[in-house]
């Protein structure tokens, strides 16, 4: 709290933000949810992963096209805006597909006006300006936009080099990992702080009104282990910790590209640990894509390090399993209204029940999103399905946590070798013979690799039977 | 009016999809560069699972039945500046060891 | 749109071509189309997977040998009509080709080049290096010493194409088996009298090596030595972004080369020195690697710096099937009937196959000899007549 406070300017518009707060995140306690619009059907989207892998808050940042907004620190008199004036097909065709779609079917554009040839290349010469997302800068123009204040610096890059043991991934399993190697070992971990995409919400969730945690057990007891482990590492001399480090690409047989807040660099290791998580997944329903929607994990970022400001909202927590108590509680925390919608699969436990009770949680059983509902480009309501021709009824909410089975982080391990296998059970793509989320072997190339955990195959409720244990 | 999407980097619906899949683009490959699935910002993260399920289900068979298509790197995209950074030194090594080994046909 | 057979092959076909990328394709849709029934397409992974879909897209005229200018001048017009005829977009889009160079050394030879380029009306010019600019708005010029440039060069989306030929094809009765592996070819007394796959044998009077970098062991199976060597080459994606480039760059000095795709995107690569060749298919390795990742990054930031703050996206590589003289091998071999080729393309057989494919299916319906194909047959090793083209990039 000390940090004074921020001003970005948002299409020429002042706003003050915290300082460590994401582009996305300041953006949301301003009332600005939609960051973007999706290409073909200009549909309104906004900060959904919040990690950087989807396109929904990709905006204009001091010039650069296509920056993901939810992975970028506020810093003062950055110029953010969107980008999507006339994107790519332009907004008057937008709205008329978004209507109606079918008039221009998936692929149009390699069927129509294929003859005679003067027809195919003025086709060819109306739609290459409709193609493309962001628009490139100016080199110069870019420069004298970002200049008179604090840029970015130019990236560096350095060499870690060769270690014993890489672990990939600061949570339960990592962790783990990075505790039973006795070699030297380097742990790469995405947040600041070790103990995976849950920790902060734990600790936010212990500390909040009421607390939410107290007849939660299980969760509970994970968070003594993240806490333990953590604190073991940093007295095991063999580990040296990579944090707010990212691995960006792998490459055979056994190096891995990382970025940090300084640039890139590289380390290749004799064996590797891939213990990356798992991917929030949210399921089909119609219009699941409005921005307001978003799975725990993003939950976890955007009301934990983010810290959006959630008092007095309405938020909707829907499926099943430990996530979605996690949610509830990180959002009570939070000061959020809890709406707790319990899929049919739910099976919560007595003391779980009781804490929502207790805490004035509203609860909803049996229920699964059958679609959402927007007003001003964002969350207004989900509809559900009842089951069994039931009622129809809708939910009015402005935030949506969908907590569904979460989905392997593949393609690290994918890149350095493993061979994958789709597994719905097990939430995607997950090494062909994993067990008991665990697959430990050599790749082709004779890279000694572990995957462990979510990105195995394993739920976090797996991970609670073996800290429980 | 609403839809429900598949992909949404290049907006894909589920429609679209499963008309791609009846009009003859009948596997993976092709279905990812006829609709788009897969190739836009997130390079498949967050539909790559969601269309080879839902390829699986267009064609009644087992979801481990639907091969994988290459996930190539980088994992996030990544600036040409960030890129010409590098040194080139420590990355002379990865090609004798990656590129000259006799392994029987690699990668695809 | 592309009935995809499965099970098992037919017992017998009038041809069976090896290899579902342009060059089958094109070449089951040419012989189709001229009235040859009961054809059959082998490939052993997904339409495209071996080099085409991997390549660039390019088409360029701008070659130095009149052989490969000959073939690329009719593939462009034949690009120009493709859409049309196949049936498919193929997103030609003729932005033209810069080629330029940082050394004295070459201008010479780009010089010679445009005057033979423009002898077989190739409308190709030469250009000092500040020229470039108004192609190409930002391009870095300081190192530059020339370039050539000819606007009806350009670009196109290789599996549209390969689709559209498939398509095409189909419709006019050729059998196309994908993940389909040939593992061995019936021949003896001179002539080719089958194939067996591991969906079962075909009897075939006339197999057609169109395999690529996979066509020196084929041509192997039935006793054919090429001299082609399999070389290993990467290229990239970067982001979409709203149209900034026109044509494809390409350098002869450092053989970087990049475009904007019709999805606005940049593609493109650059060759490596360093990259091994190979002559096994068990060597081959298609894996990525960071080095091209860098080499490209630092080449295209000096040649080009607004890509600065673009992104990489995705990378991959793909095999080239490379001759001593970098120009094709089509045709047959004396000795042996039925069988013929169309192969060694050294990194240009998207640009070439069209027009090769024409002509080749020409030959083997009609029989009448061609003087190109000829020019290009493997016999051109024997006899010593081999003029390498100079402008190979990439």
């Amino acid at each position: 709290m000390a940090d004074p406070a921020v001003t970005i300017l948002f299409e020429g518009r002042p706003l003050t933000c915290r300082p460590g707060q994401s582009v996305a995140a300041a953006l949301w306690d301003h009332g600005v949810k939609v960051l973007s619009h999706s290409p073909k059907y200009g549909r309104p989207r906004g900060a959904s992963c919040a990690r950087g892998h989807c396109m929904g808050c990709l905006m204009r940042i001091d010039g650069v096209p296509n920056v993901r907004a939810c992975n970028t620190p506020v810093r003062e008199d950055l110029r953010v805006a969107r980008q999507d004036t006339g994107a790519v097909y332009g907004r008057p065709m937008q709205a008329a597909l978004a209507n109606t779609g079918h008039l221009m079917p998936v692929g149009f554009y390699y069927k129509w006006f294929t003859k005679p040839t003067i027809v195919a290349k003025l086709f060819m010469r109306f739609i290459r300006p409709l193609t493309g997302v962001g628009r490139l800068p100016d080199e110069t123009a870019r420069r004298a936009e970002a200049a008179g204040h604090d840029a970015a610096p130019p990236p560096r890059s350095r060499d870690l080099g060769r270690w014993d043991t890489i672990v990939v991934g600061g949570g339960a399993a990592g962790l783990g990992a990075a505790l039973a190697a006795e070699d030297r070992t380097l742990l790469i971990d995405d947040a600041p702080r070790s103990g995976g995409q849950r920790r902060e919400a734990l600790d936010l969730a212990a500390a909040g009104d009421g607390d939410p945690l107290a007849g939660l057990h299980r969760l509970r007891r994970l968070r003594e282990v993240l806490h333990q482990r953590d604190a073991l590492l940093d007295a095991a001399p063999h580990v040296t910790r990579a944090a707010a480090t990212t691995v960006v690409g792998c490459y055979q047989p056994d190096m891995l590209l990382l970025r940090d807040g300084t640039g890139l660099a590289v380390a290749r290791a004799d064996r590797i640990v891939w213990a990356a998580g798992a991917l929030d997944q949210l399921g089909l329903f119609d219009d699941h894509d409005l921005p307001g929607i978003i799975g725990p994990r993003a939950l976890y970022r955007l009301a934990g390090r983010d810290g959006i400001d959630l008092r007095g909202r309405t938020a909707v927590v829907w499926g099943h399993g430990p996530d979605q108590w996690l949610s509830a509680a990180l959002l009570h925390a939070r000061g959020a209204r809890v709406i707790l919608a319990l899929d049919p699969t739910a099976a919560p436990d007595a003391d779980a029940l009781a804490t929502a009770r207790r805490l004035g949680w509203r609860l909803l059983t049996g229920v699964r999103p059958l679609a959402a509902l927007g007003r001003a480009g964002s969350l207004a309501a989900l509809r559900w399905d009842a089951g069994q021709g039931g009622t129809r009824d809708e939910t009015a909410c402005e935030l949506a946590v969908i907590c569904g089975r979460g989905k392997p982080v593949y393609d690290g391990a994918y890149q350095l070798g493993a061979d994958l296998v789709l597994d719905p059970l097990r939430g995607g793509y997950v090494p062909r013979g994993a067990a008991a989320g665990r697959w430990d072997g050599r790749t082709p190339a004779g890279l000694r690799l572990l995957i462990a955990g979510e990105a195995a195959g394993a739920t976090l409720a797996d991970l609670l039977e073996e800290v429980t244990a | 009016m609403s839809k429900r999407i598949l992909c949404r980097c290049e907006d894909v619906t589920i429609e679209e999809f499963g008309k791609a899949y009846r009009d003859g683009f009948a596997e993976m490959e092709a279905l990812k560069r006829f609709t788009g699935v897969g190739t836009g910002f997130c390079q498949g993260k967050g539909c790559l699972c969601e269309s080879a399920l839902e390829l699986a289900r267009l064609r009644g068979i087992d979801p481990a039945q639907i091969p994988l298509t290459n996930i190539r790197p980088p994992i996030e995209p990544l600036t040409f500046e960030e890129l010409a950074s590098l040194d080139l030194p420590p990355l002379m090594g990865e090609m004798e060891t990656a590129l000259l080994r006799k392994d029987p046909e690699v990668g695809s | 749109m592309i009935p995809l057979p499965e099970g098992p092959v037919p017992a017998t076909a009038d041809a069976v071509i090896v290899g579902g990328g342009i060059n089958g394709l094109a070449i089951a849709y040419e012989l189709a189309r001229r009235g040859m029934k009961h054809l059959v397409v082998l490939e052993r992974d997904y339409l495209g997977s071996g080099s085409t879909g991997r390549c660039g897209g390019g088409i360029r005229q701008q070659w130095t040998t009149e052989e490969n200018i000959r073939l690329a001048q009719e593939s462009v017009a034949a690009f120009e009509r493709l859409a049309g005829e196949l049936g498919l977009q193929t997103f030609f889009r003729q932005g033209g080709y810069l080629m330029v160079t940082e050394d004295e050394s070459h201008l010479d030879s780009m010089r010679k080049a445009v005057a033979l380029q423009n002898s077989c009306q190739v409308p190709s010019r030469f250009l000092e290096p500040r020229e470039c600019l108004e192609i190409v708005p930002q391009l870095d010029i300081s190192r530059l010493k020339g370039a050539s440039f000819c606007q009806k060069d350009g670009t196109a989306y290789p599996f549209s194409v390969v689709w559209g030929y498939a398509k095409a094809s189909a419709r006019r009765g050729v059998q196309i088996f994908i993940r389909t592996r040939l593992l061995e070819v019936r021949h003896g007394d001179g002539r080719i009298t089958g194939v067996v796959t591991d969906r079962g044998e075909i009897a075939t009077p006339l197999l057609i090596n169109c395999a690529g970098p996979w066509s020196r062991s084929l041509a192997a199976m039935v006793g054919v030595q090429l001299p082609n060597r399999q070389e290993r080459h990467e290229i990239m994606v970067s982001e979409s972004c709203k149209p900034f480039l026109d044509p494809m760059v390409i350098s002869i000095s450092d053989g970087i080369y990049f475009s904007q795709s019709m999805r606005g995107e940049i593609v493109g690569g650059i060759g490596d020195p360093q990259e091994p060749h190979w002559d096994r298919p068990d060597q081959f390795d298609t894996r990525s690697q960071l080095r091209f990742a860098v080499r490209f990054a630092r080449a295209l930031t000096a040649y080009w710096p607004p890509a600065r703050q673009l992104r990489l996206m995705r990378q991959w590589a793909g095999m080239y099937d490379v001759t001593p003289d970098h120009r094709p091998i089509l045709g047959g071999v004396p000795g042996l009937e039925g069988y013929q080729m169309a192969c060694g393309y050294s990194g240009h057989g998207f640009m070439l196959a069209p027009m090769a494919a024409s002509r080749l299916a020409k030959q083997i319906t009609t029989g009448e000899p061609d003087k190109i194909i000829d020019s290009l047959s493997l016999a051109r090793f024997a006899r010593g007549d081999i003029e390498a083209d100079a402008f190979v990039v990439g």
